[in-house]
């Protein structure tokens, strides 16, 4: 089980070199829908970027970060959110 | 085909268009969106293989039906995970393939089930991307075959 920090260093890592306009990453433990331990990794974007990235970078996204993650050790699984610095959620 | 992949992507997409009066989506229809975006990869799956074994003139019948109807989300998942490890030999579309649909998985259940669910508009229309792009991948790959003949008939474990 990988720190917070290198969770985070490595998501960063991978956001940068796959999206052009991560500002930030943080990462919290959760559980999955399966009732194990897993990872909740929100990738902040930088305000404008959202209509901007393609399918295909998300993809490579969530492709590289499952296998950094799973490389260096980290067994649970990482559910990858975004959103734009600032965004808060909307309410039913 | 009943169940349209490409049709359920453009409801996702708007529902996450912004209301007149408030100048922003509802959650509710975020995780509709959300929600839709998995099931479009799901139908898309369940029709591939569905088209494997009964010829795509017999769609309207009942064998391919129950053929449709086998594919189990959480074997699908797990299918998914064993791809993403080290004992199957897949290439990048099908691993990127599973990555998106595990994530997506993940992300309806959240959206489907959890009081705590965080809707986000960004994360919405980029989960659609995914969705949209995990789709295309699937459909280009010549490696379905194998995906779809894992999912619909796993190896036996050894007694």
């Amino acid at each position: 089980m990988l720190k917070k920090s290198d969770i985070d260093r490595i998501a960063q890592a991978v956001a940068r070199a796959t999206l052009d306009s991560s500002a930030g990453v943080e990462s919290t433990s959760t559980i999955d829908s399966q009732g194990d331990p897993a990872l909740k990794i929100t990738i902040v974007l930088t305000p404008g970027s959202t209509e901007s990235i393609q399918g295909k970078d998300v993809l490579k996204t969530l492709d590289q970060v499952q296998q950094r993650l799973q490389e260096e050790g980290e067994e649970r699984f990482p559910i990858i959110e975004f959103e734009t610095k600032g965004e808060a959620p909307v309410g039913d | 085909l009943a169940i349209s992949p490409q049709h359920l992507l453009d409801q996702a997409t708007k529902l996450t268009e912004a209301e007149a009066h408030t100048g922003r989506p509802r959650g509710a229809d975020l995780r509709r969106a959300i929600s839709a975006a998995y099931y479009a990869v799901f139908h898309a799956i369940a029709c591939a293989a569905a088209d494997s074994v009964v010829a795509t003139n017999k769609r309207a019948s009942e064998e391919y039906a129950r053929v449709y109807r086998s594919i189990d989300h959480r074997a699908l998942r797990k299918l998914c995970e064993r791809v993403r490890g080290k004992n199957l030999d897949f290439g990048n579309d099908i691993r990127e393939f599973a990555a998106a649909l595990a994530d997506l998985h993940e992300k309806r259940h959240s959206a489907d089930y959890d009081p705590l669910f965080k809707a986000i508009r960004s994360d919405t229309i980029l989960t659609i991307q995914a969705a949209r792009s995990a789709i295309s991948k699937f459909e280009d790959t010549a490696e379905r075959a194998h995906f779809l003949s894992l999912l619909l008939f796993p190896p036996r474990r050894a007694e």
